[in-house]
């Protein structure tokens, strides 16, 4: 409790900061917007061109886009300082966090909320929006309380992917572009469904990392569609579960990093 | 007096990755990373009571920063024994690192963006240091150090010195019964330099804060300690103070002695000529052989001297040698 | 030696020895490729019938994948550091033409990485999964002359986006959104070919067009002589266009510097 309030206290601090280059914030914001939005120019010019993505409508794409889009800025946005992690090790901040009496991990998180992510944030939110209106999934309060459940449980994934990349600043600092990889290459994956992709590629994103958990089962019980993979349509519904277990374990191995940290210097 | 700090036979090895020459090279360090051992501390013993002022010293990479990191808990030794006010420092990090202050000269733990008085408050938040002894110790910090005028001033626009002071500040708003302090003078202008250092002693002695500095700025040392503690590639060199260290490294005094007449031949009594700037000349020699008065008369019986200074060898030089004589 | 020659062969030089970087770089643009690959089979599975077809849709995306870190991404990092801590004023000190200096360096900062990572990305993508070599030598020739093209591009729009941190200080307007828009428009996210037949013309006169699109044509062998030529002069004629406005605005820049002491 007491360290949640000093979460608030920190990130009111981040925000006041931000909000000492307004014009700066604005631009970036707006750049932010446009910048992830092309990602769907790219979606729509496909779909005009083919019509069809197997049985997928582009409203229907359009949710799996909004979900992964919404979760992913929302992490970027709160696990900023995890993202950011190397340049702490590097210079020394990292023993700075240390060095005070309070929780470490709610010290990196309070290090920045980085506010410009809401470009993409809003950019994915008008797609969602855009898409459920078409189909009218929005009337049905479950099938709101699932999709929010599901921005939720994506934002916790790649939190866990920016713990995991963060938790290997500690050993080396030049292969982080590897999480990189995974990390937008996971968001450019799940923009469509996971059954278009090979088996292999499936089974990384369902079993290794659970990105179909947090958008495309949930999207499946959304919109009422029968999946061609077999699962069965509850599963959607407490899938997005996983995502948070994700980010659970990745903390875990963050906990042993530290120990290691500790033990061998940087 | 209590023992502030215990340290007894710690080690510390850390294992740098090599770095290969060449395309193939990198290739291979990918997979089959070469590791050189590097032993930053070789059973290091010592111990500080309460309320000392302690001079840490050594050349670059003798384990001065990793001693500290161990201190104050952010790194295990692995070996060793130490105790910090009584618990060891890595074992409950949260409680330890309240109870000491640690200033990094090089770094501002304070936020750029902020007026240093919303860093202060952030800081009070984060210690959980009570209202009221936040206020006093505030109060008292500011006047000591003179801050009242830059409490909002952001950080980023403060000069050196100023974020010197509130670097200071902050370090000891939770009342730390030991403060660490890394180079706390480098990069300032000379007046803040001596503020620093009348601060530092006012501290020591009106709240008895134990103290532990490191530096290469020996004027720093001098002026503040008694006690400095000498360490190079992991190993205590010295302890003790600074004229026993003088005493037992470097003997040989300075006599320094401008001569009426420019005169080339002073080499009468084998004395070692240091350096010679027009009529002056520095000589070194050995108090134990040949105590002063008798080597100025015996210069005084063969040229005419002007003026006359026996000194010591400034403490640099003393430090220097040590640090040479130990690498051998 | 040409101060210019020694400015590339310099950074050419630095930049090679981020090998480790070099490697995620390759490993990372094989990660992509496959996707695209992938969701692209899956879009031709319904209505393959198209004027691009599936196979040169993944020559189009693997060619894209090896040239991706020509892309003018960002304008010189230390040219943005230099303007934020007031020291440009040194870059203006040499005794040589500044535009052509950072036109250069943007060159080979573009170059290096280039020919570092497209090289095993062809070998790999050849091999494995489906990027065919052209029979026709001439075409690779032809290619690899016209990717060279689209490099002078993309140091002379990175010059620019340099350029402009001259006049924005951090620079986030135009160097982020600009690289966007030479993104989507050179046909790295989707074959320019693939979009509505109404903006054909329109993504055909845009420069972004000569860094992947005009030079795959070439590649595939669907280009006659005469249109080999105007592919040429295309890209030419924005090189010239941008080399000029960056002269343009640099002086105007250093007229600034110069009046008011950075």
């Amino acid at each position: 409790m007491k360290d949640l309030r000093l979460y608030f206290r920190l990130v009111s601090v981040s925000i006041k900061s931000q909000m000492e280059y307004r014009a700066s914030f604005l631009m970036t914001s707006f750049g932010n917007f446009l910048l992830t939005g092309i990602d769907f120019v790219g979606v729509w010019v496909l779909f005009s061109r083919f019509g069809k993505l197997k049985d997928w409508s582009l409203p229907e794409a359009a949710i799996l886009y909004g979900i992964i889009n919404m979760g992913f800025a929302l992490s970027e946005a709160v696990f900023r300082g995890f993202d950011t992690f190397d340049r702490m090790v590097k210079s020394g901040d990292f023993d700075r966090v240390l060095l005070r009496p309070r929780n470490t991990v709610i010290q990196i998180l309070g290090q920045e909320l980085q506010m410009m992510r809401i470009g993409r944030f809003s950019q994915g939110l008008a797609v969602i929006l855009w898409g459920g209106l078409k189909l009218k999934i929005f009337f049905s309060i479950p099938c709101l309380a699932l999709l929010l459940f599901a921005i939720l449980g994506s934002a916790a994934l790649f939190s866990g992917l920016f713990v995991l990349q963060a938790t290997l600043s500690f050993w080396t600092i030049d292969s982080l572009e590897i999480v990189n990889t995974v990390t937008y290459g996971g968001v450019e994956t799940a923009q469509f469904p996971l059954s278009i992709y090979n088996r292999w590629f499936r089974g990384f994103f369902t079993f290794v990392i659970p990105l179909a958990c947090i958008n495309y089962f949930p999207a499946h019980a959304i919109l009422g569609k029968k999946d061609v993979l077999g699962y069965p349509e509850f599963f959607g519904w407490v899938s997005p579960f996983f995502g948070f277990a994700f980010l659970w374990f990745c903390f875990k191995i963050w906990e042993f990093g530290v120990r290691n940290y500790k033990s061998t210097g940087s | 007096m209590a023992i502030g700090i215990e340290v007894d036979g710690i080690e510390k090895t850390f294992f740098v990755a090599e770095k290969e020459t060449g395309v193939l090279g990198a290739i291979r360090g990918l997979f089959n990373r070469r590791y050189r051992r590097l032993k930053a501390l070789d059973s290091l013993s010592f111990s500080i009571q309460s309320g000392e002022m302690i001079g840490f010293i050594g050349p670059n990479g003798a384990g001065k920063s990793t001693t500290i990191k161990i201190l104050s808990g952010i790194l295990l030794p692995d070996k060793g024994k130490c105790e910090v006010l009584g618990i060891t420092p890595w074992e409950n990090r949260i409680s330890h690192v309240s109870r000491i202050g640690v200033v990094f000269g090089q770094r501002t733990q304070l936020w750029w963006d902020l007026p240093v008085i919303e860093s202060f408050e952030l800081l009070r938040d984060i210690y959980r240091v009570p209202n009221e002894r936040y206020r006093q110790n505030l109060d008292e910090l500011s006047q000591m150090l003179d801050l009242t005028s830059i409490f909002n001033i952001p950080v980023r626009q403060l000069s050196l010195g100023q974020r010197m002071r509130c670097d200071l500040t902050a370090a000891l708003l939770h009342s730390p019964s030991i403060l660490f302090l890394d180079e706390p003078t480098i990069g300032l202008d000379a007046p803040s330099k001596l503020a620093v250092r009348g601060f530092l002693s006012r501290l020591n002695k009106t709240l008895g804060t134990t103290i532990i500095i490191t530096t290469h700025d020996l004027d720093d040392i001098e002026s503040l300690c008694k006690r400095v503690l000498v360490i190079n590639s992991g190993r205590l060199l010295f302890d003790g103070c600074l004229e026993d260290l003088r005493k037992s490294f470097f003997r040989e005094r300075r006599l320094k002695i401008d001569f009426d007449e420019c005169n080339s031949d002073f080499h009468v009594l084998d004395l070692k000529i240091v350096s010679r700037e027009g009529n002056r000349i520095i000589f070194s020699f050995d108090p134990e052989s040949i105590s002063a008065p008798v080597l100025i008369q015996k210069i005084a019986e063969k040229h005419n001297i002007r003026d006359i200074f026996v000194e010591n060898p400034p403490i640099e030089e003393v430090i220097s040698r040590l640090y040479h004589d130990s690498n051998k | 030696m040409n101060p210019y020659l020694s400015i590339v062969l310099t950074r050419v030089k630095m930049l090679l020895q981020y090998r480790v970087a070099a490697l995620a770089g390759i490993s990372t643009q094989l990660f992509w490729g496959l996707i695209r690959v992938m969701i692209f089979g899956a879009f031709y599975e319904k209505s393959g019938n198209q004027t691009l077809t599936f196979s040169e849709c993944v020559i189009y995306i693997w060619l894209g994948q090896a040239i991706f870190a020509m892309f003018p991404w960002y304008p010189d990092h230390e040219i943005q550091a230099m303007v934020r801590s007031g020291n440009i004023a040194y870059e203006l000190s040499r005794p040589i033409d500044l535009y052509w200096f950072w036109f250069f360096r943007a060159f080979a900062t573009r170059a290096a990485p280039t020919l570092l990572r497209s090289f095993p990305i062809f070998l790999i993508a050849g091999l494995f999964f489906g990027l065919k070599i052209p029979s026709d030598f001439s075409h690779l020739l032809g290619w690899l002359i016209a990717t060279l093209g689209g490099l002078a591009l993309s140091a002379s729009i990175s010059a620019i986006l340099s350029i402009s941190v001259l006049f924005t200080l951090n620079g986030d307007g135009v160097t982020k959104l600009f690289p966007a828009v030479a993104y989507i428009f050179s046909g790295m996210i989707v074959p320019l070919p693939l979009f509505p037949e109404s903006w054909q013309l329109f993504l055909k006169a845009l420069p972004f067009s000569a860094f992947l699109d005009a030079p795959f044509k070439i590649y595939i062998g669907k280009v006659s002589n005469d249109e080999f030529l105007s592919i040429l002069a295309h890209q030419a004629a924005w090189v010239l266009f941008f080399v000029f406005t960056g002269k343009f605005l640099l002086n105007r820049a250093v007229r600034r510097i110069t009046v008011q002491g950075g």
